[in-house]
């Protein structure tokens, strides 16, 4: 019944707010932006969730001493000061600033950079142990090694030739797979938009 | 007390109870009735209850009370035994008879002397037609009997040619004591028959007299329906003085009913026949019966009293009523089951042994499910865990490689001296972009276009960890804006790209003297992605009514004359995802009308951004890509900044990287083909 219910009022939403973007009467236009504020604002409730869930599940952690329950400790005595510190002076204050800036942007910086290297070091590997050549692992290198000799300065003259096939490499076969990516994803769009209109798909049950 | 002794058992239980409380059996037989002198008790050894002398006031008064006349008659036949020491009166009548009767002839036993009850009893059974009897062996306590009585003159013997001489006397001569009489009175008395009291004479004890009182003041006692075997059995040789006969018992054994036969007596018999139970008085406690010391039955003898199929009336009497009920009326309730071995062979309606113990059968109690908790099958898997631990063959340890990430470490090591070195050394050796990319020069003449105090839209879509490429990027369109003069509006559909904005801002609106609420406002968080921005299209002022420190936005000088995204000149978005730049496209683009779309992305997300810039009608009218962009862009502006500082570092890096996967290429591409080569030579 439960399950029922909730198919019959995403169907009905989804039905109501659909027509808005093509018929334009003032009734449906209206009811399909009430609902679109009405997302935006569980949007942001979603976000309390969320973090709801997130004390909930390392609390559990620490009380049960899983793995890890050091780190979610942290977690937890993070979360408290920064979330007293945002509401105590707002998240323009110079306790939250701080935290941002010496906190949380060097750490996922440094993440990031992490992620340059081991990719490297994967692109490195790639042709290791092969007992027969692989020409598309062959191919992917190449491609890399042209690609970012043409997207940085190097000494010398410049080499218009790696711009140019730089530039030919991203507007033309890049751009072609980057379309083809993008119309396989408003397909998807659509497809999983209907299926959940239809009641196939049913992300919001459990 | 008087004690009720089990017939199970054999334990002594107080006559109050009705069951033993040692075996549980039922002391009392079911079909004895009650009242009259014909109801038996068990087997008692005291007669101090009332009840049991109410029994035995009957018949056993009776049998005293001839005695007593009969020993009257005889004193004054008798003109012998009165300088005799005083004996008991059984034995002088014993004496008596002796006297009378002629001495039976002696039967040679060239084993020894025998007793003269002994002797007798063969030849009494082969009068009887009996056949011989068995020559008994002698035991010990027999011997001492033997010669006791040798010695003392057998009473017994005696006793059964006194029987024999009355039987053989014509009916005119006095009856002696225990004559047939006698026994006919209680036989008679046994099948029911009202016999006469006689009439007491003068030196009657007064306790007897009024035992005779009592006795004839109570109802005729009904006839005997159900003797017992065992009676019967006593009542068919005439040998046995019926002064031996105790109480009426229900459940005497055969080999007990047995012992009253002369054939199979020996003797120790003279227990269960003395007198002395009978000279006992009321309130007194008879001898506790000697215990007979019978030789053992054959088997033959033994399975002669039981009787194939059938049970004894001593056992049946033992039954519980209800079974015994549910055996005559509902046949069905009866287990009809017919034991066929063994010594309750052919019986039926026993209780079977088999399914208690070799039949499977499933169990009385009601099964309840066990629960167990959480912790208590934690516990239990930890046991497990241990006993299986116990018996699992540890393979032995393999010594662990050591292995040291050597590739990794020489890459970073590579990649880190690429880039630091060029901003420690503070170099500037690689070319300056001297070509600025098509979409970046459309950003820089956007730009340029604007009207003085022209309002621009600003989006930062993208978190920290992409602020090493983006921020480079955002500050030379941001500055390139301030220097025109620009009305910047500042907002962030990420929770942390607020906050980066700020950082990023305030250092540029310091450079180029912006104030904060006259040239440039931040409105901080809009939650909900795609929806928030639909909603912000929609209607910017309800969407966002104040701004990042939750001050009033729109009254802010900042703001002025601008009520939706139309009323933009320009709208800026710097994102890190192609996600980002295609919700604002989708989203916001068709409410914001004519206003020009420009991206600021990152170098990797520029294939799938680029169709939007591509397209015809693009949706991005400029587009500046990674740190390469920015640092034409710098280059276009003329402004050098972040990037154009980072040039060397961002080329010696590109470099570095370059050449990392050049030589893995070389080298594991020549060692793969070294080792197909090698696999392919024949050995």
């Amino acid at each position: 019944m439960k399950l029922r219910l909730s198919v019959a009022v995403a169907m009905a939403f989804g039905l109501i707010t659909l027509p808005g973007y093509f018929i334009f009467q003032p009734e449906i236009v209206s009811l399909r932006l009430l609902f679109s504020d009405w997302a935006a604002i569980l949007a942001a409730v979603a976000l309390i969730l969320g973090l709801a869930n997130l004390i909930m599940v390392h609390w559990q952690k620490v009380v049960g001493q899983g793995r890890n329950w050091l780190s979610s400790i942290v977690l937890i005595l993070a979360l408290i000061i920064t979330f007293a510190l945002v509401l105590w002076q707002g998240p323009a204050g110079a306790g939250s600033r701080w935290i941002l800036n010496y906190i949380q942007t060097p750490v996922e910086s440094s993440l990031a950079a992490l992620l340059s290297v081991i990719l490297l070091t994967a692109g490195f590997r790639l042709l290791r142990n092969s007992g027969r050549p692989r020409v598309l692992s062959l191919i992917f290198i190449v491609v890399a090694i042209l690609v970012l000799l043409g997207s940085g300065p190097l000494p010398g003259e410049r080499t218009a030739f790696l711009e140019q096939f730089r530039a030919w490499l991203a507007q033309v076969p890049a751009v072609a797979g980057a379309r083809g990516i993008l119309l396989g994803v408003v397909l998807g769009i659509i497809a999983t938009g209907l299926r959940v209109l239809m009641g196939a798909d049913r992300p919001y049950s459990d | 007390m008087a004690d009720l002794r089990c017939r199970m058992c054999g334990k002594a239980n107080p006559d109050t109870r009705q069951e033993c409380e040692f075996c549980g059996a039922r002391l009392s037989p079911l079909n004895v009735r009650q009242g009259g002198d014909s109801a038996p008790g068990g087997i008692r050894q005291g007669s101090s209850g009332q009840l049991q002398e109410e029994e035995s006031q009957g018949w056993l008064a009776r049998l005293r009370e001839q005695a007593a006349k009969d020993q009257k008659e005889e004193n004054d036949e008798e003109d012998e035994g009165e300088n005799e020491e005083p004996a008991p009166d059984w034995l002088n009548r014993l004496r008596l008879y002796d006297e009378r009767e002629p001495a039976a002839p002696a039967v040679e036993d060239p084993s020894g002397p025998e007793p003269d009850w002994l002797s007798r009893i063969p030849t009494r059974a082969s009068q009887e037609g009996t056949g011989p009897a068995e020559p008994f062996a002698e035991t010990p306590g027999q011997a001492e009997n033997s010669s006791r009585e040798a010695e003392e003159g057998d009473w017994l013997s005696r006793l059964h040619k006194k029987m024999e001489l009355e039987e053989s006397r014509p009916e005119s001569e006095p009856a002696p004591p225990f004559a047939p009489e006698s026994r006919r009175r209680i036989e008679s008395l046994l099948e029911g028959e009202t016999v006469p009291l006689p009439e007491p004479p003068p030196e009657t004890p007064d306790w007897l007299a009024s035992i005779r009182e009592k006795v004839a003041a109570q109802p005729e006692p009904e006839p005997f329906s159900e003797i017992p075997d065992w009676l019967i059995s006593s009542r068919a040789p005439d040998s046995i003085p019926t002064g031996t006969v105790e109480a009426p018992v229900a459940g005497v054994p055969a080999w007990l009913a047995g012992a009253g036969q002369p054939a199979e007596n020996d003797g120790t018999s003279e227990a269960a026949a003395s007198p002395a139970d009978l000279e006992t008085t009321p309130g007194q406690e008879p001898a506790a019966p000697r215990p007979v010391s019978q030789p053992p039955e054959p088997a033959s003898e033994k399975a002669r009293d039981v009787v194939p199929g059938a049970m004894p009336d001593w056992l049946a009497g033992m039954r519980p009523q209800e079974l015994a009920r549910l055996g005559e009326g509902d046949s069905d309730l009866v287990d009809e089951h017919a034991e066929w071995s063994g010594p309750l062979a052919g019986m039926r309606g026993i209780l079977r042994a088999e399914p208690v113990i070799a039949l499977p059968q499933k169990p009385n109690v009601a099964r309840t499910r066990l629960e167990v908790s959480d912790l208590q099958n934690a516990r239990a898997e930890l046991l497990r865990g241990l006993v299986e631990d116990e018996i699992r063959q540890i393979p032995a340890r393999a010594r662990k490689r050591v292995w040291l990430p050597l590739e990794r470490w020489l890459v970073s090591l590579a990649l880190i001296v690429a880039v630091l070195a060029p901003i420690v050394l503070g170099t500037a050796t690689l070319p300056r972009p001297d070509t600025i990319a098509p979409e970046t020069l459309a950003v820089g003449d956007l730009i340029n276009q604007l009207p003085p105090s022209a309002p621009v839209l600003v989006a930062f879509e993208y978190d920290p960890a992409s602020i090493g490429e983006l921020d480079l990027a955002g500050e030379a369109v941001v500055d390139h804006l301030m220097v025109r003069g620009a009305r910047l509006v500042t907002l962030s559909t990420r929770p942390a790209g607020a906050g980066l904005a700020l950082r990023l801002f305030e250092p540029l609106a310091i450079a180029n003297n912006y104030l904060y609420g006259e040239n440039y406002v931040h409105l901080g968080f809009v939650a909900g992605e795609g929806a928030g921005l639909s909603a912000m299209a929609r209607n910017l002022p309800a969407t966002a009514p104040a701004d990042f420190a939750g001050n009033p936005a729109w009254s802010q000088p900042a703001l002025g004359g601008i009520d939706s995204l139309a009323d933009f000149a320009l709208v800026v978005v710097i994102s890190a995802t192609p996600e980002g730049v295609r919700q604002w496209l989708e989203q916001a683009k068709p409410a914001a009308g004519p206003t020009p779309f420009v991206a600021v992305i990152s170098a990797g997300a520029e294939p799938l951004v680029r169709p939007y810039y591509e397209g015809s009608p693009s949706q991005l009218a400029g587009l500046i890509a990674g740190v390469f962009g920015a640092g034409g862009y710098e280059q276009l502006t003329e402004r050098p900044g972040e990037a154009l500082a980072r040039w060397d570092a961002y080329g010696y890096g590109v470099l570095a990287a370059s050449v990392i996967l050049l030589l893995g290429l070389v080298l594991h591409g020549a060692a793969g083909a070294l080792s197909r080569n090698q696999a392919s030579r024949p050995s």
